[in-house]
């Protein structure tokens, strides 16, 4: 019965999309930006060779561009008995969400949906080489993530597989005392995130931060981005955020009229004093940090109505259908948002999101947590498929540390999962009335990349928090 | 020039939809003398409703407008005074208090129920008139605001004529000042009383409907802390004129507005940014201040219906003993996640001790007891740990409490300094209001601070990165880092507490502490210095506060700096120690343990019995289980009227008469004792153990009181719940009466000759 402001809760699950988002794509040749294409990493499933057959190849069900790493197996399945989850024909895995949280029923809940409609897909196909996949669901509710690993520790799971937990820094030490494994949908804090035996389908590192979006923002508006006003959620994580945005953007030729408006995470009666300081500090564009609705759109009618008609950028978490839909009155026409995964209106073009929204249909609910969720599911399946017979956690967790190049089947631009690397691909897309479009790169269903676009982030309090070692894991719960 | 005017306009109109909000408080509280902190919940429910009409139902605005105002407000406000608010004449402060908490949980739980159970949508209202607006000044006022400064006016018209100029205004504001007489003079207060709340209702309802497109989308509990921003002009007008009331409301948004002119937004003072979050706070705080002396009460004592019974010395350590030695046993049964939750109730009950003393024995309130975990933990962790230390590597040292109680102390005694004079409620919005204040500018300072001072440069990381790490004891070579050893320390801690509690509240000074509650009048006739004994009182609270947050904060281990100080959580804890049984060390543990069961456990039971029985998943977990998530516990606050002792009370006047079969009691104790054993031993499984203790502790009080009927004759009587007014009265007055007396009146039993046979 904990009640906090929604809006905290609105920003955590914005602090999450920004995270992610921030953790995305990244493409490893910078000319070729088309998605999809890059390499799988399944082994022994790739395209077949250009070797003509007689007789009609088997249909192989892909998800994506790829195989789905699911199948009955060889049958030579043992059973080590050292491993905790996996029997010779099982193996229970551990996941959830903050969806029970009393404030905002159903937070992040499209994580387990997509989870769930995976394993479900994944066990018609055999499971994990014949092992059948039992998924066992834990609700945080945000503020109980302590219980929740508590619970996934003691339930015998193999590994915790995309999770959504917002307090993610709360379950550490609980985590690490009970050596469970986590391929989570996104993290949150840089503990979390810089862990030894976690990975994830899309990076999001506390040291590294895509900087794509910054010079596309550049390119389109290059006046306006020298005199930025940043306006962010009076909240930790945004508020790191920002700290990252004013540290890595000037290399990209941004430059800062005002650094320090924050706003209360819980609700402005009136948005005018921020249009008036913004105005009088003479900026020509906003960096905006915290969630559409409300906050963003009550800013934008605010300016708009006050004569401050100037281009706002902001994260991925304002990637939704309720953003879209409330921008009936065009306020939010200036927004732009920095995006990695192919967006659902060119799931035509793509057959990774075509497939996950299929799969998801009338099973759950699509957005991009669970696109991320997905992205580590298949990677955590993929690696513990190429561990074949004998199913262990290191050996796993060892395919996956040299997983250097994965697109979640296409879903996203090439991320590093094994060298905890942010992609360095970015898309930029733009709201006009109550749809989506892309800005850049124009071409529908690619990426734009380069390498110079992740930047090395220092010296934020998080980052000093998490003690990281020279390997750039986190000391921090490891009491060392 | 042209920026103060501009401000101003905008102070203007914030300020009169405050004063709309405000103004409903005052008309329900100057009729009924609650103070109604269901107020924002009801024009949370208002708006949601209104939404639902007009973009949900897409309903004309105008017919949309007269169902929400005129037709479901009403509805709800007199709802609330014929089903709960009447229930309260009679019970003390405090518990006219709590009701409305509960009833304000009652409200968001079914509103977050109704509207957002399904999943986090976004319900996003429109502006009357849309984005229309006029220049003035330089800057845009929209329609919508211009509206509310019309209604406000013209409410504030039609109010003075009802009040004034209408019998029913008479009527309400003769209820105000004697009841009884008006009902000798023919007239009928209760109408008035539901007027009066039919009105409050549907000016709040105006106030949520007006305020709700500020928020820009609709969330529930976000609209009822705004609407607590109208606090400060409500007490303004001292909860009875309504002018000054206006009046308050207007100062407060101007207030709001000139501060963000002046600090730029929050920038100028980065140390201050904060303070604009916390304006009304801190008008709230000052009004309470700047009222005029509050008459010493004690010409009439108040007959309430609590009463606490004491225990004795003997009686406290026993039950400690038995404390410990049950939560021992039971843990070695539970599994892991069940042992954390347990211990985050044993944690919650020792916050819920330091509310047993200040609120229990010497009837003061505290709404902040969160905050004082918070200074607690920032206190120890700045000790033990600092910016660069590592939480995990560290032990909770005792300097570290020790320093944190202290500090703890010395502000738990700041804060009673300049609130010596306030008494019950306005002492409790005054601590409400404090701990606003330092949840914004202290608890929610996560920049580092750096200062110059006279040359000497500082830097202080107060919050740090807005999550603390709290390390967990070890001492004397123990290490209580894992959650067993912690959870048992904890009951220890409790068990050692509450006996001292107990010890004090038996001594001579907690004989002073309760005189002080009961009469400070002839306390002060009696020549007790009643400021020392409330400056006392209030420090030692706040120092078991701070130790009880440390306690809570280091089973968590990791604390985030929104989690509970946002005031909703020391509301909660507050009501259901109430709930629990404030007057009783026993009831904090009920508390405690009640609010981590309702938040963990019953919700997971739920869930797995609908798994178990798909086919009853509907039953399980969309009824029962989203009604004892979003609703059980406020209908509980709500049942306090019935029974203002509490919980405890109840339970120990149900085992009261197990008293006189000491031999069949301690028999069922060792039958339990022996099924421990077997379950220990894994021949009986924990679900069933489980089973068979609720069950027994049901079942078998009344098996042994069926039993031994003749025993229980004369106590019977007194469980019935006879009225012991009428003893002598009714029918003839006999020897054991004296017996049930002393008994109901926590007397020490005297010895009663034998009855006639």
């Amino acid at each position: 019965m904990k009640q906090s402001s929604i809006r905290f809760v609105a920003v955590a699950v914005a602090l999450t999309f920004v995270v992610t988002a921030c953790g995305k794509d990244r493409s490893s040749t910078p000319a070729t930006s088309t998605a999809g294409t890059s390499v799988a990493t399944t082994p022994g499933t790739g395209p077949a060779d250009t070797t003509p057959v007689t007789e009609p190849a088997p249909v192989v069900p892909t998800f994506g561009d790829a195989p789905w790493p699911c199948g009955k197996g060889d049958g030579a399945n043992a059973d080590t008995g050292t491993e905790p989850g996996v029997t010779k024909d099982a193996i229970s895995i551990a996941g959830g969400d903050d969806a029970g949280y009393a404030g905002s029923p159903g937070l992040s809940h499209e994580v387990t949906d997509a989870v769930k409609a995976l394993v479900a897909k994944c066990n018609e196909l055999g499971g994990i080489n014949g092992r059948q996949i039992t998924f066992n669901y834990f609700d945080a509710k945000i503020f109980d993530v302590a219980t929740a690993m508590q619970g996934a520790c003691d339930g015998n799971n193999f590994f915790l597989v995309g999770e959504g937990w917002a307090f993610d820094g709360q379950q550490e030490e609980i985590r690490i005392g009970c050596h469970l494994p986590a391929v989570p949908a996104y993290t949150v804090s840089a503990a979390f995130a810089h862990s030894a035996d976690v990975f994830q389908g899309v990076p999001n590192p506390s040291d590294e931060t895509p900087a794509g979006v910054f010079e596309q923002v550049a390119t389109i508006f290059p006046n306006e981005v020298k005199k930025v006003a940043t306006l962010t959620s009076g909240f930790g994580a945004t508020v790191e955020t920002r700290d990252k945005v004013v540290a890595v953007s000037p290399q990209f030729g941004w430059g800062f009229a005002e650094t320090t408006l924050e706003y209360n995470p819980a609700g402005e009666t009136d948005w005018t004093p921020f249009v008036k300081q913004i105005k009088d500090s003479g900026a020509t564009m906003v960096s905006w940090q915290g969630s559409c609705l409300p906050g963003l759109k009550l800013f934008a009618e605010t300016a708009k109505a006050n004569g401050l008609d100037v281009p706002i950028v902001t994260d991925a978490n304002h990637y939704t259908a309720e953003c879209a839909a409330a921008n009936t009155n065009g306020a939010l026409d200036k927004m732009y948002i920095r995006f990695g995964f192919i967006p659902y209106e060119e799931a035509s073009l793509n057959k990774a999101t075509q497939d996950y929204l299929d799969l998801l249909k009338g099973q759950g609910d699509a957005a991009l947590l669970g696109m991320q969720a997905t992205s580590s599911f298949l990677l955590w399946a993929t690696a513990a498929s190429e561990c074949g017979a004998t199913l262990t956690r290191q050996c796993t967790l060892d395919n996956m540390k040299a997983t250097h190049s994965w697109t979640g089947h296409g879903l996203h631009a090439e991320t590093d999962p094994g060298g905890n690397h942010p992609p360095k691909c970015a898309i930029l897309l733009h709201l006009v009335g109550t749809t989506y479009e892309r800005v850049a790169p124009t071409k529908p269903g690619t990426f734009e990349c380069k390498d110079t676009w992740i930047a090395k982030v220092t010296g934020t309090p998080a980052l000093i928090a998490a003690k990281l070692d020279a390997n750039r894991i986190s000391q921090q719960f490891t009491g060392n | 020039m042209q920026d103060f005017l501009a401000y101003t306009v905008l102070g203007l109109c914030l300020g009169s939809v405050y004063a709309i909000a405000a103004t409903g408080l005052v008309v329900t509280y100057s009729t009924s003398g609650v103070f109604n902190v269901a107020h924002g919940a009801v024009a949370t429910m208002s708006a949601l409703v209104y939404w639902q009409l007009r973009f949900g139902w897409h309903m004309a605005t105008p017919i949309a407008l007269v169902l929400t105002i005129v037709v479901f407000a009403p509805l709800l406000g007199m709802f609330l005074e014929i089903l709960v608010m009447r229930g309260l004449r009679g019970t003390s402060e405090v518990t006219r208090l709590v009701t409305p908490v509960a009833v304000l949980l009652a409200i968001n739980g079914a509103a977050t129920w109704i509207w957002f159970r399904k999943s986090n949508r976004a319900l996003v209202p429109q502006k009357f008139f849309g984005e229309r607006h006029i220049n003035v000044l330089g800057q845009a006022v929209y329609f919508h605001q211009i509206i509310g400064v019309g209604l406000s006016v013209l409410i504030a018209g039609a109010l003075f004529v009802v009040l004034y100029r209408t019998r029913l205004g008479v009527t309400m504001r003769a209820t105000v000042d004697d009841r009884s007489l008006l009902m000798l003079n023919g007239g009928r207060p209760d109408r008035a009383s539901l007027a009066s709340w039919a009105i409050g209702a549907a000016l709040a309802g105006l106030a949520g409907v007006l305020l709700s497109p500020q928020l820009g989308a609709l969330q529930v509990f976000a609209l009822t802390l705004l609407v607590f921003d109208a606090y400060p002009a409500a007490v303004a007008g001292r909860l009875r004129s309504v002018p000054l009331t206006y009046v308050g409301a207007m100062v407060l948004g101007l207030s709001k507005l000139y501060f963000d002119w002046v600090s730029d937004a929050g920038q100028r003072w980065l140390v201050l940014r904060n303070l604009r979050n916390a304006i009304p706070a801190v008008l709230l705080f000052v009004a309470l201040l700047l009222l005029p002396q509050d008459r010493l009460r004690g010409a009439v004592v108040s007959r309430t219906r609590e009463r606490f019974k004491v225990p004795t010395l003997r009686q406290a350590v026993l039950w400690g003993v038995v404390l410990v030695a049950c939560v021992a046993m039971l843990q070695s049964l539970m599994s892991g996640s069940a042992v954390i939750s347990l211990a985050n109730g044993i944690s919650l009950s020792l916050l819920a001790l330091s509310l047993v003393l200040l609120t229990g024995y010497a009837g003061e309130i505290n709404l902040a007891v969160f905050t004082f975990a918070g200074i607690a933990v920032i206190a120890a962790w700045q000790f033990d740990v600092g910016p660069t230390g590592l939480a995990t590597k560290q032990s909770l040292s005792v300097m570290a409490i020790l320093l944190a109680v202290c500090v703890c102390a010395l502000v738990g005694g700041l804060i009673a300094l300049p609130a010596l004079r306030l008494r019950g409620l306005y002492l409790g919005l005054a601590t409400f209001a404090f701990g606003i204040i330092v949840y914004q500018l202290v608890i929610l300072q996560i920049q580092p601070l750096h200062f110059n001072l006279f040359g000497w440069k500082f830097t202080v990381n107060l919050f740090s990165t807005g999550s603390l790490t709290v390390p967990r004891p070890n001492w004397f070579g123990i290490d209580f880092g894992g959650q067993r050893a912690f959870l048992m320390l904890m009951t220890v801690m409790f068990a050692i507490i509450g006996v001292g509690l107990i010890a004090l509240r038996r001594s001579a000074y907690g004989r002073m502490i309760v005189a002080m509650k009961d009469s400070p009048a002839a306390c002060a006739t009696l020549g007790l210095n009643i400021t020392r004994l409330k400056l006392g009182v209030f420090m030692l609270s706040s120092a078991i506060a701070g130790l009880g947050g440390l306690m809570w904060a280091a089973q968590r281990r990791t604390l985030p700096n929104n989690a509970d100080f946002d005031g909703f959580a020391s509301l909660t804890l507050f009501m259901i120690a109430v709930v629990g049984g404030i007057g009783y060390v026993s009831g904090a543990l009920i508390a405690g343990i009640f609010l981590s069961l309702l938040s963990v456990v019953m919700p997971n039971i739920f869930a797995k019995l609908g798994s178990d029985y798909p086919s009853l998943h509907w039953l399980f977990v969309t009824v029962l289980g989203n009604f004892t998530h979003y609703v059980g516990p406020a209908m509980i606050g709500i049942g306090l009227g019935k029974n203002p002792s509490g919980i405890a009370q109840q339970v120990m006047d149900g085992f009261r008469p197990l008293r006189k079969a000491p031999v069949a009691t301690a028999a069922w104790v060792v039958s339990l004792a022996g099924l421990w054993l077997l379950t220990w031993r894994g021949v009986l499984s924990n679900w069933n153990f489980a089973l068979i203790c609720v069950v027994s502790v049901f079942l078998v009080p009344r098996l042994i009181m069926s039993v031994f009927e003749a025993r229980f004759a004369d106590e019977e009587r007194l469980v019935a719940g006879e009225d012991l007014d009428l003893i002598g009265l009714e029918r003839p007055f006999r020897a054991s009466d004296r017996q049930v007396l002393d008994t109901a009146l926590g007397l020490p039993v005297t010895g009663v000759p034998h009855a006639p046979s």
